[in-house]
């Protein structure tokens, strides 16, 4: 029997690019197989995908060779439309993939397209939304569902119409954990149902449920098979962006040669091999802050539509210099706190102060210089022709003299590694440039504070280390950092404070170690602590990462 | 929050037939033309407001009653000066103001605000599925009559897109409203950039997504929602039939 799908040797550039996109690439998924597509920022998974699904060169244009076969027929004549029934694609950005004015509607629409029966659609309509849970949604408008659900909606609506083979381009990377658990757990009901998938992930943790790996790296596949193999070996992982799973990061630091899959697993390994725990290495507490109180919030309520409340009774302070991180799920009012900590929004009852003045008498003007904020998505703010107009825009706007604006935006762009790009435009950068570009435009204003709103989401492990290693360097210079995130890994391993929200309320407050001690607290939030946190729990150790945890536990000589 | 016009209540006006309404939609545009004076023309604007509650229209006439209050009022503005009277009625220093040009600027200021109410309601009770609908069933073919409504589906998504740049930039120190009229075109550069930027990744996207799901793979469609024609449609368009009827013939006479 032939492959479900099969790339011979393609090659492809993008228009107006030098470089290969992909360069003689044979990739191949088997009927009833689960593929795990992973690698760097530009490494070429997401053009694998375009190419599998015929989307290029119908789409981007550019040179291509090869050959891609769907069920050993040639697919280079045909039209992505042709090709839907056949192949489905679920994209990262689920809010470019629906459209309609209810969850009905946009189920329908692929089906109304194939011109399939009223009643056919009806009853696949039925199926498709009990598989992926939104059975109780079908008269809700798309936009009023949460993150997850719309990504769940965004996969029912290529289910609806058969696909033999799924391809999901990093459907999770805006998800918070529960909504990733969701969506993987459905895409793992499929190829136990005999459907075909290659998914194209950061998550490690998540890849080795699949039945295996391909590593990209510059438009070729470095690295072929089984999960355990693949992602066993921390230092060949991080090369290719990802972050190795923590068991497996773990077991190789202790030079062991299992490769478990669960926690539970790996605590059965360690138990036989006979290690136990001892203390947590000394000195690894970043010291908490004794500055004076900088942002003060007393029980502040704010809703966007009457009767929903976001935020429901928020009080905190924060102090100057410290590293905070708010935590919780998509929807928990993260973002919307502190949106009132530079008065873009007024809150409905409650207020804010800096450094004991009412924010809303300071003004969001005169806030932008002391609250400096970096937003998710830095497409939304870079608008300059080259780097040096993008930083000098603020400075210009806060009336720095134009002798000062060259010395500020050297130094900030050298912060943020970016010295010597200055006549590039922003628009060409990776993602992990742009948004350390947002990072310099913020940081030359020398404000007090840096709010980052998800500011790993989107990048490669080399990435999001660098981008968190550049926010430990700031917060020891002095600025106070406040990050919002969904990703329990950052947290545990950079915040020295986390405060969990949960639906508009403060659920938990106080330093990583304390907050990730108390799995029942966490779970509150449907966040998971990550699997070194939970593995140091069994042993009675609140550890927050892998190294620690390795240090924190010995061979007990017998 | 929605920034969309459709309210889905399931009442009268949204459960006729897509064709119905967009035929209803076209004749409520006939019946102002026949009014010449206020009091020809203020009973089907009456018409058409309460016709506006009726089909719960009320939260997106507050969203537009700015733009209605502007076209009143530009109305009676140009055509005070653009309209020939003889009876003056007012004096400002040199400017006479007649009474017939006066009032021929009422008249078609609401003439503009009845073609307002009536989309207003078009637009809260039809998704725009079933505009697209329609449009094809009026033999525009389907590819071209989502291309048509696409604009009602992505502006909402458009203003979303600008509202939170608008707050990005502020947050670098923007202020929108400084200096004279080139520094304040200069000030939306910004804010215009990044939008059309967005706008133009999402079209792509969309195309893409569009094109996965098989648009356009045939002419022919099948349609999940049914419409049936009912008493609705027929009362409908006799009201306006009647309305048009009886402004023509008080015109007539």
């Amino acid at each position: 029997m032939g492959n479900l799908l099969s790339c011979k040797d393609i090659s492809f550039a993008y228009r107006d690019s030098k470089q290969l996109a992909l360069d003689n690439v044979d990739f191949s998924i088997d009927k009833g197989e689960f593929v795990g597509i992973a690698g760097a920022a530009g490494a070429g998974k997401s053009t694998l995908v375009r190419c599998a699904s015929g989307i290029v060169p119908k789409f981007f244009k550019g040179p291509f060779s090869g050959e891609v076969l769907v069920k050993c027929k040639p697919i280079r004549k045909k039209r992505v439309a042709e090709l839907a029934g056949t192949i489905g694609t679920v994209f990262q950005d689920f809010e470019a993939q629906l459209f309609s004015t209810n969850v009905r509607r946009e189920l329908a629409f692929g089906m109304e397209n194939l011109c399939i029966d009223r009643e056919t659609m009806l009853r696949q309509i039925d199926k498709i939304t009990q598989l992926v849970g939104l059975t109780d949604f079908t008269n809700r408008e798309p936009q009023s569902l949460s993150g997850g659900q719309k990504q769940r909606l965004a996969l029912a609506s290529i289910l609806c119409l058969n696909p033999d083979l799924l391809l999901c381009d990093e459907p999770t990377t805006d998800l918070d954990p529960i909504g990733k658990n969701d969506l993987l757990d459905i895409l793992d009901r499929l190829v136990d149902s005999g459907n075909s998938v290659g998914l194209v992930e950061h998550d490690t943790e998540r890849l080795i449920r699949t039945d295996r790996i391909i590593i990209m790296r510059d438009g070729r596949i470095v690295a072929s098979g089984k999960p355990t193999e693949i992602l066993s070996d921390p230092k060949f992982c991080i090369e290719n962006g990802l972050f190795a799973p923590q068991m497996f990061a773990l077991f190789s630091l202790l030079s062991l040669s299992e490769h478990p899959l669960s926690v539970e697993a790996a605590k059965e390994v360690l138990d036989s091999r006979g290690f136990i725990p001892k203390a947590i290495p000394e000195g690894a507490e970043m010291p908490e802050p004794g500055g004076s109180p900088l942002i003060t919030a007393e029980d502040v309520h704010f809703s966007y539509t009457p009767n929903v409340p976001v935020l429901q009774g928020v009080s905190l302070e924060i102090k100057r210099g410290d590293f905070v991180c708010l935590l919780g799920q998509n929807g928990s009012g993260k973002t919307t706190m502190v949106k009132h900590f530079n008065a873009f929004l007024k809150s409905t009852s409650g207020r804010v102060f800096f450094e004991g003045t009412p924010v809303d008498e300071i003004g969001p003007a005169k806030m932008g210089r002391k609250i400096g904020f970096v937003f998710q998505n830095p497409d939304q703010m870079l608008f300059a022709a080259n780097v040096f107009q993008e930083v000098a825009f603020g400075l210009r706007n806060y009336g720095i003299a134009e002798k000062d604006i060259t010395r500020k935006i050297s130094a900030s762009l050298e912060a943020v590694g970016l010295d010597g790009k200055e006549e590039v435009d922003p628009f060409i950068m990776t993602k992990g440039e742009r948004q350390k570009l947002a990072v310099a435009c913020i940081l030359a204003c020398e404000p007090e504070v840096l709010i980052l709103d998800e500011p790993t989401t989107g990048l490669d492990a080399k990435e999001q280390i660098a981008m968190m290693e550049l926010l430990g360097k700031l917060n020891r210079a002095g600025h106070t950092i406040i990050i919002i995130t969904h990703s329990v890994q950052v947290a545990a391993a950079y915040a020295r404070r986390v405060i969990l929200l949960e639906s508009g309320k403060i659920i938990g407050d106080g330093t990583a170690r304390e907050i990730f001690s108390k799995p029942d607290l966490l779970s509150r939030t449907n966040l998971i602590a990550p699997p070194c946190v939970r593995l140091g729990c069994m042993y009675g150790l609140s550890v927050l990462t892998v190294s620690e945890l390795a240090e924190s536990i010995e061979r007990k000589v017998r | 929050m929605s920034f969309a016009f459709y309210n889905p209540t399931g009442g009268f006006f949204e459960r006729v037939h897509p064709v119905s309404k967009l035929i209803s939609l076209i004749a409520a545009f006939v019946p102002p033309f026949f009014g010449t004076e206020p009091v020809e023309i203020l009973p089907y604007f009456a018409l058409l407001f309460f016709a506006a509650l009726l089909a719960r229209a009320g939260s997106n006439i507050v969203r537009v009653y700015k733009l209605m209050i502007i076209l009143f009022v530009m109305s009676i503005v140009l055509w005070t000066f653009f309209y020939k009277g003889q009876t003056p009625v007012y004096r400002i220093g040199p400017l006479v103001i007649m009474k017939e040009s006066l009032l021929y600027g009422i008249t078609i200021g609401i003439r503009l605000n009845c073609f307002v109410l009536a989309a207003i309601i078009f637009l809260t009770c039809t998704p725009i599925e079933d505009f697209t609908y329609g449009l094809s069933k009026l033999g525009i073919p389907f590819v071209v009559s989502f291309a048509l409504t696409l604009a009602f589906r992505l502006t909402p998504l458009f203003i979303e897109t600008g509202q939170a740049i608008v707050i990005a930039q502020r947050a670098r120190g923007l202020d929108i409203d400084s200096g004279g009229i080139l520094r304040r075109i200069r000030n939306y550069v910004p804010i215009i950039v990044p939008v059309l930027a967005s706008g133009l990744r999402r079209a792509d996207q969309l195309s893409v997504a569009l094109e996965s799901r098989g648009f356009g793979k045939s002419k022919k469609r099948s349609v999940v929602s049914e419409f049936p024609v009912t008493w609705r449609d027929y009362t409908l368009m006799s009201v306006i039939f009647m309305a048009g009827a009886l402004m023509g013939l008080y015109r007539l006479a």
